[in-house]
């Protein structure tokens, strides 16, 4: 049955190359033209199946614990919860490159039934270069990653999987995270098909506009998610760590950010064609190098496969290929599209130019946080690493000045702005925000200089995108547009605050001994051993009191009878203002090591980010529901 | 200027620019591929194995100094799930049967029966091989991926590591004769 999986497999990759080469042959074919045309939509919903049902089939044999592929063997064990049996297939190299692979077909299919439907021959270009990347990312995996790879004699256990990752975040960070990369596939295909076409005008931007927004949202839940799951998993209350592999999914998101903002542009006037081409281009390139970087074993990272040099250099060379023919393609057709240039610089225009400058550069310097050890590397073999200070004093500065901006928008028309409005406009909302800054201040206990300059401009932005939907809350637009900005503004109060205003305490507690943490009294009062399902844990039992409210903590300990790791599993109590946040250490006969954290206003974090993933449904709401893809739209 | 009417004139070659900075980013990708692999800088070049102390797979003790002899030998991390070990397998026959190399195997993360199955399937190459189920050892020479492979002299001094798969070239142009220098 896994072998009906295989050739499914292979079936599609062969059907993504006819796919990819169909341009070809319609040039050459001029008389079948139409017909060969008809075909391309339906390669794609075929591979779409095909890799759908591969898919399946090496679920269902994860799910049966079929140790005669050697995948399961190598990642899976009957102890294994199912759920966990399940996600073990996309947890490796091999069985994500073929999630990746289905996502992309999916897309693609989408793309065939969906997507430029008014302009059958950019539709056409696009679903050939779609295919032509699942034939080379195919051909890779069924070369020299095959997660179908038998192995005989069939082991009668598997070897389990790393404890850390079974988690039901690992449920959905990876499938959600891809759908967000992969989308960002179809946008490149429109990009060159665009260019094919010799025609990237407002309905191009109208139908690359939706899957860049589609891939965005995609992409800032995957994040959202990892980020989440590293918070209440790994035991030190920390949810972003400038982790190579985590800066390869912030870039990518960076310039899909630019991408959709730049592509509103091209619809409406006629310009920053230029821009949104190389944006479309790029976006994904970053996703490539992205991969590139998780299994060529180049950096070391928590998130990386095995040590593979080998496998690296053919992800290299389809990365190179792609991007080289992407660009290539660019610089020969790029001054065929006509652009309007003359806007004021002081006008949604010239904004959003700001902010495409400003994200680029966002995403140039996380990209060279990441990659400066490996140059520092090959030039005279030193090791550094670079970590969160750099950032801190690179990229927040950026994020500082964007909060500024936003806050302006909903004063800054198309084409020009008035410097009536925007005064007006400053004036109105400069005493809200002071209102609830001096209220803020008041009740919490929040002295941190970064976390008071990032609370008013996050103010800012709130309050005046709030004041935008109350003026204008008939358009669908305008909603989208403000509660995402709204988003971004609590994800960056959520998490300067977090990070600079929180508190640590690390405590020796003896059973029964009561110590103090901010406002709760504490008391350890012993430990309770169990077996349970693929694990022995130790669960200290703590009773927290603040004077109102009683309620029980279990921080543990935990060992895995398969792999024989050891993990702690916080203990999290969430509350609005703050969450109080409970890891155990070494545990003795008598006392327990506890390190308590307070962090605070971590929920804006969660709650912005799902602002933004609503702000990207609204906003795909109104472009699939509108006739109307010219200048007018707004 | 006619510089400048080249460049952003009739052929306005500043919208290559995008393309220029795609290739040479991907030769600087290629390059860094191969050169980390270019035997990594280890703080342990010049110094003795590190101590330890573990079982072997046949459930004997054995420490370091059980490993030295009177010749250059080879300490390969490897573990039965790990693909690229098994890639590099046929490299490490001919180390030992036409160079006539001791090689010893330290199974990283892993534990004796599968370490024994997969030796049993693909052949031992390997003169001693121990179990290092807690990465203790791996820890201890710095190893945080596998496979890797140190050249070890007669005095028991580490002269060499190779991080990633050995390849032939790699034999050819680093190993043997990197080898036939500390014999």
């Amino acid at each position: 049955m896994i072998e009906l999986g295989h050739i499914a497999i292979t079936i599609a990759i062969f059907a993504a190359f006819m796919q990819a080469i169909l341009p070809l042959l319609a040039r050459i074919n001029r008389h079948n033209n139409r017909s060969l045309r008809h075909f391309s939509p339906l390669l794609s919903i075929l591979q779409a199946g095909l890799f759908i049902f591969g898919f399946i089939m090496l679920a269902i044999s994860f799910a049966r614990s079929d140790f005669s592929v050697y995948l399961i063997y190598q990642h899976s064990h009957t102890l294994k919860p199912m759920l966990y049996k399940i996600t073990a297939l996309w947890a490796n190299h091999e069985g994500s490159l073929l999630l990746w692979l289905t996502v992309m077909a999916i897309f693609g299919a989408c793309l065939a039934l969906f997507g430029a439907k008014k302009d059958e021959t950019l539709r056409f270009y696009a679903l050939s270069v779609q295919g032509g990347s699942i034939f080379l990312f195919g051909i890779f995996m069924i070369l020299t990653s095959n997660p179908f790879a038998r192995i005989v004699p069939m082991p009668p256990q598997g070897e389990g999987l790393n404890p850390l990752l079974q988690d039901p975040g690992l449920a959905f960070h990876p499938p959600t995270l891809y759908m967000g990369y992969v989308g960002l596939s179809t946008v490149f295909a429109l990009a060159i098909g665009g260019l094919l076409n010799n025609k990237i005008d407002a309905y191009w931007a109208h139908t690359t506009r939706i899957f860049a927004l589609l891939a965005w949202l995609f992409l800032s839940a995957g994040i959202a998610l990892g980020s989440f799951w590293a918070y209440y998993e790994l035991g030190w209350g920390g949810f972003w760590f400038w982790d190579p592999v985590e800066n390869a999914s912030l870039m990518p998101w960076l310039l899909a950010t630019a991408l959709f903002h730049s592509l509103s542009v091209v619809q409406k006037s006629a310009s920053l064609k230029h821009w949104t081409v190389f944006l479309s281009m790029m976006s994904f390139g970053l996703s490539l190098i992205g991969t590139f970087l998780v299994r060529s074993g180049i950096l070391t990272s928590v998130h990386s496969f095995a040590n593979d040099p080998e496998r690296g250099l053919f992800i290299l060379i389809i990365v190179a290929i792609m991007l080289t023919a992407g660009f290539l393609l660019y610089g020969l057709r790029g001054d065929a599209m006509k652009e309007e240039k003359k806007f004021n610089p002081l006008s949604r225009e010239g904004l959003l130019i700001f902010n495409n400058v400003f994200l680029l550069t966002m995403a140039a310097t996380v990209f060279i946080g990441t990659f400066y050890p490996l140059a520092v590397e090959l030039v005279n073999g030193g090791r550094i690493s670079v970590g969160t200070p750099f950032y801190n004093i690179t990229f927040m500065p950026l994020m500082v000045i964007i909060l500024l901006i936003i806050g302006f928008v909903p004063a800054i028309g198309w084409r020009m702005a008035a410097r009536k409005i925007i005064s007006k406009h400053m004036r109105i909302v400069i005493i809200p925000v002071i209102i609830l800054l001096v209220a803020i201040l008041t009740l919490a206990d929040l002295w941190q200089l970064p976390a008071i300059i990032v609370l008013i401009l996050g103010l800012w932005v709130i309050v005046s995108a709030g004041l935008d939907i109350a003026k204008h809350r008939h358009h669908l637009n305008i909603w989208a547009m403000n509660i995402g900005h709204i988003g971004l503004g609590l994800i960056a109060i959520g998490a300067v605050v977090a990070s600079t205003a929180s508190h640590e305490k690390n405590v020796i507690a003896k059973f029964g001994e009561t110590f103090t943490f901010q406002q709760y009294q504490l008391t350890a009062q012993k430990i309770d051993s169990k077996t349970e399902y693929g694990y022995q844990t130790q669960k200290a039992l703590i009773l927290v009191t603040d004077g109102n409210k009683n309620f029980e903590m279990t921080p543990e300990k935990r060992f895995y009878l398969a792999r024989k790791q050891e993990t702690t599993e916080a203990s999290i109590k969430s509350f609005w203002g703050h969450d109080l946040y409970l890891s155990l250490g070494t545990i003795d006969t008598d006392s327990v090591v506890i390190r308590a954290y307070y962090k605070r206003w971590v929920r804006l974090i969660w709650v912005g980010a799902s602002l933004l993933v609503i702000a990207a449904l609204l906003s795909l709401i109104r472009l699939t529901t509108t006739n109307r893809y010219s200048a007018k739209s707004a | 200027m006619p510089l400048t009417s080249f460049i952003f004139g009739k052929y306005r070659l500043i919208i290559f620019i995008p393309l220029i900075v795609v290739i040479a980013l991907m030769l600087a990708f290629s390059v860094g591929l191969f050169r980390t692999e270019r035997g990594l800088p280890s703080a342990l070049i010049g110094q003795k194995i590190p101590q330890f102390t573990a079982r072997t797979l046949e459930g004997d003790s054995i420490n370091d100094e059980d490993l030295l002899g009177d010749e250059v030998m080879i300490i390969n991390f490897f573990a039965s799930w790990c693909v690229p070990c098994l890639a590099e397998h046929p490299i490490l026959k001919t180390l030992q049967t036409k160079h006539n190399l001791t090689i010893h195997g330290i199974a990283w993360r892993d534990n004796a029966s599968a370490t024994g199955q997969w030796l049993d399937k693909y052949g031992r190459v390997f003169d001693k091989v121990i179990i290092d189920e807690q990465q203790d050892i791996g820890l201890d020479f710095g190893v945080y991926g596998i496979p890797e492979t140190f050249i070890v002299d007669k005095y028991g001094i580490i002269r060499y590591r190779w991080t990633g798969v050995l390849t032939e070239q790699l034999l050819n142009d680093e190993i043997l004769p990197l080898i036939s220098e500390y014999q």
